[in-house]
């Protein structure tokens, strides 16, 4: 029946990432950015959470719990920080597609051992298409050939995470020449396969303790998943779990700008009286709380439905859009809230903003979600 | 752990409501909104089903409330399958549903801050099912709206009467109402503690009705002037009886009145959502009536753009909405989420059946389409119930807990 708590299981996750987002995350952000990594010291820490894994089945070393697990455990981290929380969920996208494209077999091999804290720098980087549309095929970078029963990569992977850096790659690609979704296939790669080489490191407007880069693929021979029959269902659901998670991180990083805007403006005085009593400000912020209420929300209704079944990746477009357009309004208000002081690094906020909307564009951004989006619409209602 | 699972009541109420107000409600909404009335029959059938006796407590012999808590362990759905139905009949058309016989906004004051005599009183009248019957809420006033310190009916003590004096405008179903809850002051320099809410019956000496607005929309909905000159009521229908605006009696007085906001504001908020829904669901419709001829691609890709936007809001808005009403059922202070789906949703709809109209272009302009009708309509849920405004100050006061310090 509707309900809006978020029960006891959950509680318990939630309570344990805040703490862990609190004393250990915010303490840390900053820095992470200008280094431009996670220190491994966090990384330890957080594997030691056995958080990686929370909504994988059991079989393949996950905690076995439904996908709403994740949307509140990501919305916490990333409350935290954004950029921390991305990298810290270290499987991924990568690990998202091995859970939908890979073997039984495939999935234990590579994904089961994120259940080992022990394994904290076990890393996992994916390469699909430039534009992270889930069906433009068109800007697809990796193209596969198969000889003698084996197969073969070449192309560039863009934005891959911890690209100079990592044990597998999870590599999407498309035959030579082909533009047909269905002829999609993913393949592991490993780091030390000969003609992989490792281009320059990302720098971006947000997002930059998640270390991205750009990965060389020359005749690099690769094993194939080949548990999923068919790839444009499987890519679709691997979308539906990471879009949730991006939901929930573009949530957390608003949540953050919004109870810092709430706190500064009690304390700061123009006028004679807390900036809050000014009403034109006050309204603003009621405004930013109705929209981040809404979006979370509208993202566990979807979380729901993926749960029972009845969610497309077009219900959850929609809801990414919904978050990212929220989300386009609170942050940059909240650094409103502060005036000029908004402005300078030395509060979070301008950082949570950059953050959000990286998170917004890494995700293939509000135009591809609701052109996703619309897609279903149309078929809902009966047009082509 | 969070779902939105309908329970079986809740899908049940849908789909009948959902039904009655497909087959019976819209179509007579465009009618009723040139005449600006609602026929008798109509009213009378839904007296006949109980709809006005729908919203009577049991013990006051009326069946029992749909979603009423069955025994100590079962939770109570009233808020939530309200919320559900108010979505439905606002979809069929949010003029009729103001029509609807019964205790309308009168019902949560005198549930909440009356006597059980004056709740029996007050419930009696819907037992009657010859005749469609009433209930009204009657608070502003020409010189104030949102400002509710500056309320100025005065309520003079005089023996066992208190002496109404003032006027009172806006109130829906005010005229035609057997019974209006009235606001007054006994002492305007008291402030709120002055404030008093009397059941006034009809025909009680000195009450009279004043003038029926027309109005941009809700049409067939009345919107009525009360007078009161030197109105003598009897302390027994004071709400609440005297003691209860005694500092003694907790939640008594003026912060009774404002309670029955969070339990309306969420069903106002849900007809809002309604009303989008409609709007919305006409357009696509005509959009596949009318969009079969050639015309150029980046025009259809804008508007699918425009139907997502719309499909999203619409839908954060009914999840506030059930927030709302939930932290209603299960007890939880909702006074900022109320006012959170209410000021949402009331924007959603202004949002969509503006945009819509613009997707229809000329088409929009007829009143045979609809859609003009609902933008008519909607425009005033952004007013009664509290303004947007007034919505935002009721959050911020929340938001900022180091300078305000009430839940
Ligand atoms: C169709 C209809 C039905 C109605 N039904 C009823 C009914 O059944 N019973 C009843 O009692 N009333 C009813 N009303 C009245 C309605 O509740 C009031 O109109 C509403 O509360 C606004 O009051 P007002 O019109 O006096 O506007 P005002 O209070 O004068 O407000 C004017 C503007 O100032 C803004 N404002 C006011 N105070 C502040 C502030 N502190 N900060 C910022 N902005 C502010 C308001 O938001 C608004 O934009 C109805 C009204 C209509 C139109």
């Amino acid at each position: 029946m509707i309900n809006f708590e978020v029960g006891e299981d959950l509680k318990l996750v939630q309570d344990t990432i805040h703490e862990f987002s609190l004393n250990e995350v915010r303490e840390i952000a900053r820095e992470a950015e200008k280094i431009g990594k996670v220190p491994e010291s966090l990384e330890k820490k957080y594997a030691e959470l056995s958080m990686f894994l929370i909504d994988y089945p059991e079989n393949v070393g996950g905690a076995g719990m439904d996908v709403r697990s994740s949307v509140v455990l990501y919305e916490e981290l990333a409350w935290g920080d954004p950029a921390i929380a991305l990298s810290l969920d270290t499987p991924g996208f990568g690990g998202l597609v091995i859970r939908f494209f890979g073997t039984d077999e495939q999935k234990v091999k590579y994904l089961s051992p994120f259940s080992d804290p022990s394994n904290f720098s076990y890393r996992i980087g994916s390469v699909w298409n430039r534009t992270f549309d889930p069906y433009d095929t068109e800007s697809v970078t990796v193209r596969y050939v198969s000889k003698g029963g084996k197969f073969f990569l070449n192309g560039t992977g863009y934005f891959v995470h911890n690209f100079d850096n990592d044990d597998i790659y999870v590599v999407l690609a498309l035959p030579e020449g082909s533009e047909d979704l269905k002829e999609l296939r993913v393949f592991i790669v490993k780091k030390e396969s000969p003609g992989i080489t490792t281009g320059r490191k990302d720098d971006k407007i947000g997002l930059l303790s998640f270390r991205t880069g750009v990965v060389e693929f020359k005749d690099v021979e690769a094993e194939v998943l080949s548990g999923s029959q068919d790839p444009v269902k499987s890519l679709e659901e691997s979308y539906i779990y990471f879009w949730l998670r991006i939901a929930s991180m573009i949530l957390g990083a608003s949540r953050a700008a919004l109870e810092y805007a709430i706190d500064y403006a009690q304390e700061r005085v123009a006028f004679g009286q807390p900036i809050a009593k000014h009403q034109g400000l006050a309204f603003m912020i009621s405004d930013m709380a109705i929209l981040l209420e809404g979006a979370r929300d509208y993202l566990w209704e979807t979380a729901w439905s993926v749960v029972e079944g009845k969610a497309s990746i077009g219900d959850v477009a929609a809801a990414l859009a919904q978050i990212a357009v929220a989300a386009d309004k609170i942050c940059p208000d909240a650094i409103q809230v502060l005036g000029g002081h908004g402005y300078i690094m030395d509060h979070p906020v301008e950082k949570w903003a950059r953050d959000a909307k990286a998170l917004s564009l890494l995700a293939g951004s509000l135009i591809v979600f609701e052109d996703v989006a619309s897609n279903y619409i149309v078929k809902e209602n009966g047009g082509k | 752990m969070f779902d939105f699972e309908l329970s079986p009541a809740m899908q049940n109420i849908r789909e009948m409501i959902h039904w009655f107000a497909k087959t019976e409600i819209r179509p007579l909404a465009i009618e009723a909104d040139r005449t600006h009335q609602v026929p008798r029959e109509f009213l009378m059938k839904l007296v006949k089903m109980g709809f006005g006796g729908g919203s009577i407590p049991g013990r006051f012999g009326g069946g029992k409330l749909l979603g009423e808590p069955e025994g100590k362990k079962k939770e109570s759905e009233i808020n939530r399958i309200g919320a559900i139905a108010m979505e439905e009949l606002a979809w069929g058309d949010p003029a009729i549903l103001l029509n609807i016989p019964g205790p309308g906004l009168g019902g949560p004051p005198v549930m909440i801050m009356g006597t059980p005599e004056q709740q029996k009183m007050a419930f009696e009248v819907f037992k009657d099912t010859e005749n469609p019957h009433w209930g009204a809420y009657a608070l502003t006033e020409p010189g104030f709206g949102s400002d509710v310190a500056a309320l100025s009916t005065t309520a003079v003590k005089d023996g066992d009467y208190y002496i109404l004096n003032g006027t009172k405008i806006f109130i829906t179903n005010g005229a035609r109402a057997d019974w209006n809850v009235v606001f007054a002051t006994i002492d305007k320099s008291l402030g709120r503690a002055g404030h008093r809410a009397f059941l006034v019956f009809k025909r009680t000496p000195g009450f009279k009705v004043g003038k029926i607005e027309q109005k941009m929309g809700l049409r067939a909905a009345e919107t009525a002037e009360l007078i009161f000159e030197d109105c003598r009521v009897h302390k027994d229908f004071l709400l609440g009886g005297e003691e209860y605006y005694e500092k003694k009696v907790k939640g008594g007085g003026f912060k009774g009145a404002m309670k029955t906001f969070d339990q309306t504001r969420p069903l106002v908020a849900a007809m809002a959502v309604g009303i989008a829904r409609a709007a919305y669901e006409r357009l696509v419709e005509w959009i596949n009536e009318n969009y079969m001829i050639n015309r150029p691609i980046p025009r259809y890709q804008r508007i699918r753009e425009l139907l997502v936007e719309m499909d999203r809001e619409i839908k954060t808005a009914r999840y506030l909405v059930w927030q709302a009403a939930w932290m209603g059922d299960v007890g939880k202070p909702n006074t900022k989420h109320a006012s959170m789906s209410k000021a949402y949703a009331a924007n959603v709809a202004q949002r969509v059946t503006s945009k819509a109209l613009e997707i229809m272009g000329r088409d929009g302009l007829e009143r045979d389409n609809l859609v003009e009708k609902l933008y008519r309509d909607q425009k005033v849920f952004d007013i009664f119930e509290g303004t947007g405004q007034i919505q935002r100050i009721v959050i911020y006061r929340r938001l900022f807990t180091k300078l305000y310090h009430y839940t």
